[in-house]
């Protein structure tokens, strides 16, 4: 078993503060809830599953790294360490306001540990295309390697946006990681749009979107 | 009311469950006992949602033309919500309406949970997107389908990190 990390932007406070009682928060919630397609499985909290709710095949705005476009499967990203895990948050947080002209601004997120079951773990660190595939623009590498291996379970590859090039995962099922979640920390962060970057207030580690894109 | 790519949306949210069910993100707590879910239709669901309708207003300043401009709903219809104070939402599987009046407050929903500004949220709104290619507040208005879109990219890049 494999303890890993992510970091999530937890919006259950919204509906709390919407409304003017616990019951309509509740309603409010639920009602939303019913607008998104189904969790994929039971006994995994929504943390873990709903990486894995989103409709498939993949639509082309929403590809990603081990998400081509037209792909059949859904993929849940995590960190072995926090530091990559900031990094990575970093670089996607970003990117939704490198465009903008926004405010200053500070903010919450929630890290949380989760744990890879699976045995069947595939590491691309001695693959001799590791530099194509990790390519921070282009997805194409990596999207051809992962149609030219559709059957992986779970990818153990290094991060492009952590200098140290820290671990990163790539879990392809759900059933791949425990029913559990494990330890979880509230992280505060300062956004500056000059720049832009964002300082992860605890650890003091300031990430420029230069250092990431 | 327009009903482009209604049919798109539904493929989205197809194999919804029926009935209201347990949603409140209860991942980072230990709270196990919640109080049941007011039913569909009750007086507590309607004002529910009136009273997310209000917030989402107030946060963005919006007059109740530009809401309706945004819902695809006439003007008409979104006053008397406002001065009743309730909103009629039934029971899934929802009509046009309802679901443009949800996925309007889910948009809200990500973008608070993204930006602790308002100003932050709309401009993240209404400026071009780089990789949408298209500014977000302009889509909503275009039709139900650019509503439904806008609404699927947040909950998507919220998940990711945004």
């Amino acid at each position: 078993m494999i303890e890993v990390c992510r970091i999530e932007s937890q919006p259950s406070l919204y509906a709390e503060e919407a409304t003017s009682s616990y019951e309509k928060a509740l309603y409010l919630e639920s009602i939303l809830e019913e607008t998104k397609p189904p969790l994929p499985a039971t006994g995994w909290p929504p943390l873990v599953a709903t990486p894995f709710r989103y409709p498939l095949p993949v639509a082309p705005a929403y590809q990603a790294r081990f998400r081509p476009p037209f792909f059949s499967k859904n993929v849940l990203y995590a960190a072995r360490e926090l530091r990559t895990a900031l990094y990575e948050h970093a670089y996607h947080y970003l990117l939704e306001r490198v465009h903008l002209k926004a405010l200053r601004e500070t903010g919450q997120r929630t890290a949380f540990s989760l744990f890879i079951v699976s045995r069947n773990i595939t590491d691309l660190h001695g693959d001799p295309e590791i530099q194509k595939i990790m390519d921070r623009r282009d997805y194409r590498p990596s999207h051809a390697y992962i149609e030219a291996h559709p059957a992986i379970e779970v990818l153990l590859y290094p991060s492009c946006r952590d200098p140290r090039q820290g671990d990163n995962f790539a879990i392809f099922d759900v059933h791949c990681l425990a029913k559990n979640i494990g330890a979880q920390q509230t992280l505060s962060f300062y956004f500056e749009p000059a720049g832009p970057s964002i300082l992860w207030m605890d650890s003091g580690l300031r990430i420029t979107w230069t250092e990431v894109c | 009311m327009s009903i482009e790519g209604y049919t798109e949306y539904r493929n989205y949210t197809s194999q919804k469950k029926e009935g209201p069910g347990m949603a409140l993100n209860l991942a980072f707590t230990n709270i196990h006992d919640v109080p049941r879910v007011p039913p569909h239709q009750s007086i507590t669901a309607e004002q529910a949602v009136y009273e997310a309708l209000q917030f989402l207003r107030a946060q963005w300043a919006l007059s109740g033309s530009m809401l309706a401009k945004l819902l695809h709903l006439p003007v008409n219809t979104v006053n008397l919500w406002l001065s009743k104070k309730r909103v009629p939402v039934g029971r899934p599987p929802f009509d046009p309406r309802e679901e443009a009046v949800l996925n309007l407050i889910a948009i809200h929903r990500s973008l608070h949970a993204m930006f602790s500004e308002p100003p932050n949220q709309l401009a993240w709104l209404k400026t071009r997107h780089p990789k949408l290619g298209f500014i977000p507040w302009e889509k909503i208005q275009e039709s139900l389908s650019g509503l439904f879109l806008v609404r699927q990219y947040l909950d998507y890049v919220r998940g990711r990190g945004a």
